[in-house]
């Protein structure tokens, strides 16, 4: 080989390293190097709000059944959305004495106006008992973000009260408000019933411009026993309190602010028992006020 | 001088080393499949004329995209304004979705979306539908569907949704990111 031949075999040489350098380099730059590209970026926050709920009213539902005032008792519950996320609600209880609360009946009901009244309505109303409470009524849930809604409760002692006579449930609502599959929020609410005792057999008798009405001591009596008479609401200072031992009230005449004075009618007479500091209506029924002419007073008499 | 056999070879070799380059970069090229064809246009420069490189620029205004009261189930908008301010037309993609503040189950249950709206109002009234979404574990680059001309706006709706699994402890919490927008030429 000429001295020439082999420049030329080496320019040769260069030539196909130069072509094959350019082709990787631009190989390997990828596909950019023909685009025009550019990018800017868009920052972002994001912000969870929380799940809360209140319930209130629950206590209103405390009292105490007698045999002859078995309810309803109706009182509003408010059910608030304290909350940032519409929640689905519902409502469930735990009961201190679980036979008892499963022979009182619940009502729920969406108030309508500004009170829930003294009645039932005839629609719209769920029912269930204390054990086992109804679900909400419709419009009562899903509640939205800051709202709040009023809920009729009402409760009726459905049992035989002889029965159940002297017993105590405490209810305790819990409302569980729920969003998503892991959300909740609740809230609680108390409050307690009771069956009075047995009713003893009372007995109303006219006297000349009084009345007596006397009764056997109930099976809770002994002598710390305390009764009282409420005529009309009102503790009438013409009554004085009776011990298990003088177990009957007479009157001369009727005194005492709130009464009927003057006014001749009918109205709720109430005896109450207190035994041991717990005080229970031992007899609910009526009485009649009338004016006696020869006394000049307005006395008791048997309704 | 060199005699005609040397210059001969000369000739062969500074033909052969013409043509590799040649074949590489038509090989290169082809191989890439890039749009370098689109730049094409033509016109008469007159004596003295001078040429210019295009340049691709974005700017975003607007942000952050800020919502709040988010919720299992719950989606919030917010509208971001994306100008092109380079001279070559630009289509948007979505690029990359970071978190910029410290992971929380808050953050884990979002997924951040983007779409091209009409209007802020259509935004934040929740009718647009992202036609890129991605969430701050897995987030694929893809196109919003829109070519914006050179000193042109579009009105980017940034979604953000919270799964409805989002556990109890998501509450109240917050999270930043950022959400890389890229113009690419057509």
């Amino acid at each position: 080989m000429s001295r020439r031949e082999g420049g030329m075999r080496m320019r040769t040489r260069v030539a196909a390293l130069v072509g094959a350098v350019t082709f990787l380099v631009l190989a390997g730059t990828g596909v950019g190097y023909a685009y025009w590209t550019t990018t800017s970026a868009v920052t972002g926050t994001a912000g969870s709000t929380d799940a809360a709920v209140t319930l209130t009213g629950n206590t209103a539902l405390t009292t105490t059944y007698t045999s002859t005032s078995t309810g309803p008792v109706i009182a509003p519950l408010t059910l608030t959305n304290t909350g940032g996320a519409p929640l689905a609600l519902a409502v469930t209880a735990a009961n201190t004495n679980a036979a008892l609360a499963g022979q009182i009946a619940l009502r729920y009901w969406v108030r309508v106006g500004s009170n829930c009244g003294t009645t039932i309505p005839t629609s719209g109303v769920t029912v269930g008992t204390l054990a086992a409470p109804p679900a909400l009524p419709s419009g009562a849930t899903p509640l939205a973000s800051g709202a709040n809604v009023v809920v009729c409760a009402a409760t009726t002692f459905t049992g035989t009260f002889a029965s159940y006579a002297g017993q105590t449930t405490t209810a305790t609502l819990t409302l569980t408000g729920t969003v998503g599959s892991a959300w909740s929020a609740t809230a609680t609410g108390a409050f307690t019933q009771n069956l009075s005792n047995a009713a003893p057999a009372f007995t109303c008798v006219n006297s000349t411009g009084s009345v007596t009405i006397s009764w056997a001591n109930t099976a809770t009596a002994n002598t710390g026993t305390i009764y009282r008479s409420k005529v009309n609401g009102v503790y009438p200072s013409g009554l004085a309190d009776r011990s298990w031992y003088y177990r009957e009230f007479s009157n001369q005449g009727i005194t005492g602010t709130g009464l009927p004075n003057n006014v001749a009618g009918t109205y709720p007479w109430i005896i109450e028992e207190t035994t041991g500091g717990v005080t229970t209506t031992a007899y609910a029924g009526q009485v009649q006020v009338v004016y006696y002419a020869p006394w000049g007073q307005w006395v008791l008499q048997c309704a | 001088m060199p005699g005609p056999r040397r210059a001969r070879g000369r000739a062969r070799s500074t033909i052969g080393g013409g043509l590799g380059i040649a074949a590489a970069l038509i090989i290169a090229l082809g191989a890439t499949g890039g749009t370098y064809a689109y730049l094409n246009d033509s016109t008469t420069i007159a004596s003295g004329g001078k040429v210019t490189a295009g340049t691709a620029a974005l700017s975003v205004t607007g942000a952050p995209a800020a919502v709040t009261g988010l919720y299992p189930g719950a989606t919030r908008y917010a509208a971001v304004t994306v100008t092109n301010t380079g001279n070559v037309a630009l289509q948007l993609t979505a690029d990359s979705l970071t978190r910029t503040s410290a992971a929380n189950t808050f953050a884990s249950s979002l997924t951040v979306g983007a779409g091209i709206a009409a209007t802020a109002a259509a935004c934040t009234g929740g009718t647009v539908t992202p036609s890129w979404t991605g969430t701050f574990a897995s987030a694929t680059a893809g196109s919003l569907g829109a070519t914006v001309a050179p000193g042109a706006s579009v009105i980017v709706c940034v979604s953000t949704a919270m799964a409805s699994s989002a556990p109890s402890s998501a509450q109240s919490l917050t999270a930043a990111y950022t959400l890389t927008l890229g113009g690419r030429q057509p």
